[in-house]
């Protein structure tokens, strides 16, 4: 076996400062990655709802001025609202007939609302009579899976995500903070897009909306709208597919992806600086040894070799503990927090793994400048004698 | 073995007040045998040392080690003759806090595995290290059983010299008589080179050489 220094010699004769270091590096993987997990489980579970829905259900509040009507042209308002909703009723006919689309009504909405570990987040949900909620529930391809279909005025079906999320029961009032005592939950329905469905119960403010049962293939109703002469101006609300993402992307993902970059900068930035000042101390400490080195024959760059190799096992075990406790820890966090809370989020980021161990290649990278630095002031031993 | 010739060195080069720790002399030392070089200190008996192990680059003249002339061969050639010729023991240990007295004598070993474990081993018996000391490190030895691990070390490679910088300055007078012999019987077939101050620790040498000033008295 030729000669070469060993990495290991000083990991294993050094169990108690290689576990500290090493556990620094773990623990700062684990506060990382818990931290992403937390963070992105929002943008998770907002993006199911935004993506999902829009799939099967898009909603429009169009003004007058949509329809190209203006009040100059009518002597009262009655004239004017006959000639809206005459507007209304024709859009809805012709919106009937668009190929993707099985089915459009004008009713009212409410608020659904899903509170994620950061921020909330409030969607439409339809209000309709009862005889339609089963052909809505087809079309949203969702399924009752406790209690019972609504009867009775303010009867609502509620997703059992959102009734994890809420911390509702059957028989109670949904949204009592905001609609008081209201709308009663007499079911829960599993759906691919988080929906509920009601039955009105009198006038809740929340607007009217013309609600479009669309495919995959009519998901852009605004286009739609704009093919059937609709002018959309800035009181008209369209909520379909591209408004959805949209709102996601500027509302969610941006917010959460700079939350998640700012962490990831300062965790990385204290935690370089951290490195740098132990692996500094760590190098002087062991001066000597490399001047015994290379006074009895080891070059540079085999003492060199022997600091990168002990740096890659470091790091390496570093980051398979830290990787391994990070997931432990996800886990724990989607059984104690995420699951129970009815939040979408998972054990395994991939990307986000790649990204931490990017940064632990970088930081190994910054440690070469010390250890070149330092390298060039190993002298052998008579230098030091004298 | 060694032919020095005209074997200048001076410090501090760059200043006014000048070192002149060799002032140009000749010397010759042969294959074998067991050589002294003793002076008080700052005599260059150290410097002298250093130079023929190529630890320093005389600042003039010539050392020819086996046909080849020291002063004009590169770093990498310089490193393989410590690694691989010259076997090394300084005045103060140096050994490796964090490793047992065994790895630190295997740390030098040019051929690592089993053969060189036995062979520090036997060399760990000859110098009187009883088995129990091999896996400690150097904090729980005393001065003397380190000194004999980094003799162990210097030897570790059958070196054709070694350089020996006061050896057994750590040394109770019995082990430092213990550790002359085992660098005798060495030098019945290799050169040992012993600086030291200690006259009494070189009544075995085959030659002694003194300097005084920077250069050889006698």
């Amino acid at each position: 076996m030729k000669s070469k220094l060993s990495a290991w010699t000083y990991v294993k004769n050094n169990k108690r400062t290689v576990a500290v270091l090493v556990t620094a590096l773990a623990l700062s993987f684990m506060a990382m990655y818990a931290a992403y997990v937390l963070l992105i489980t929002t943008s998770e579970s907002f993006e199911t709802v935004m993506t999902e829905m829009p799939k099967k259900v898009s909603y429009a509040s169009l003004g007058g001025r949509a329809y190209g009507l203006k009040g100059d042209d009518y002597e009262t308002y009655e004239e004017l609202e006959a000639a809206y909703d005459k507007k209304q009723a024709d859009l809805v006919e012709s919106l009937k007939k668009h190929p993707g689309i099985e089915d459009a009504y004008y009713t009212q909405i409410i608020s659904s609302t899903y509170q994620a570990v950061m921020g909330a987040y409030s969607f439409e949900m339809p209000l309709m009579e009862p005889g339609q909620v089963q052909g809505f529930l087809d079309h949203v391809e969702a399924k009752l899976v406790r209690g019972s279909m609504p009867k009775e005025a303010g009867d609502v079906l509620v997703d059992e995500t959102i009734m994890k999320n809420g911390g509702y029961e059957l028989g109670d009032w949904y949204q009592k903070n905001i609609y008081g005592e209201t709308f009663r939950i007499v079911g829960t329905i599993q759906s691919k897009g988080l929906v509920s469905v009601g039955v009105p119960n009198g006038y809740t403010n929340n607007g009217w909306y013309i609600v479009v049962y669309n495919d995959e293939t009519a998901t852009d109703l605004t286009g739609i709208l704009q093919e059937n002469g609709i002018v959309l101006g800035d009181g008209d609300k369209v909520w379909d597919a591209k408004a959805y993402y949209e709102a996601y992307r500027k509302d969610v993902g941006d917010t959460i992806d700079m939350v998640v970059t700012t962490l990831f900068v300062i965790v990385m930035t204290f935690l370089a600086i951290l490195v740098l000042v132990s692996y500094v101390s760590f190098m002087r400490n062991r001066i000597k040894e490399y001047c015994l080195y290379a006074s009895i024959g080891y070059g540079r760059g085999e003492i060199y070799g022997m600091m990168l190799r002990e740096m890659m096992i470091l790091f390496g075990l570093g980051a398979v503990m830290g990787l391994l406790v990070s997931l432990g820890t996800a886990y724990l966090l989607n059984v104690t927090v995420i699951e129970p809370k009815g939040l979408i989020g998972h054990v395994v980021y991939g990307g986000h793994i790649q990204r931490i161990l990017g940064t632990y290649v970088f930081l190994m990278g910054v440690l070469q400048i010390p250890v070149l630095f330092g390298l060039y002031r190993i002298k052998t031993i008579d230098a030091i004698e004298d | 073995m060694f032919e020095v010739k005209n074997i200048c060195m001076i410090y501090d080069m760059n200043t006014d007040v000048k070192t002149h720790a060799l002032k140009g002399f000749d010397l010759s030392l042969p294959d074998k045998g067991l050589i002294g070089i003793i002076g008080p200190s700052g005599s260059g008996k150290s410097t002298l040392m250093y130079c023929l192990s190529t630890l320093k680059t005389p600042t003039d003249g010539s050392i020819v080690y086996n046909g080849t002339e020291l002063t004009a061969i590169g770093n990498t050639e310089k490193e393989r003759l410590r690694r691989k010729e010259f076997g090394f023991i300084f005045q103060k240990h140096y050994l490796v806090p964090y490793m047992t007295a065994m790895e630190n004598c295997l740390v030098a070993a040019v051929q690592k595995g089993t053969e060189a474990q036995k062979k520090a081993e036997a060399f760990f018996r000859d110098l009187g290290l009883a088995e129990k000391e091999w896996n400690k490190k150097p904090a729980k030895l005393s001065g003397g059983q380190c000194q004999r691990v980094a003799i162990a070390r210097a030897m570790i490679n059958d070196p054709k010299v070694i350089f020996a910088d006061e050896p057994t300055a750590s040394l109770d007078h019995e082990n430092a008589f213990n550790v002359m012999k085992i660098l005798k019987k060495y030098s019945e077939d290799r050169l040992v080179l012993v600086v030291t101050h200690d006259r009494s620790i070189l009544t075995d040498a085959d030659r002694i050489i003194e300097m005084w000033d920077g250069e050889i008295s006698r």
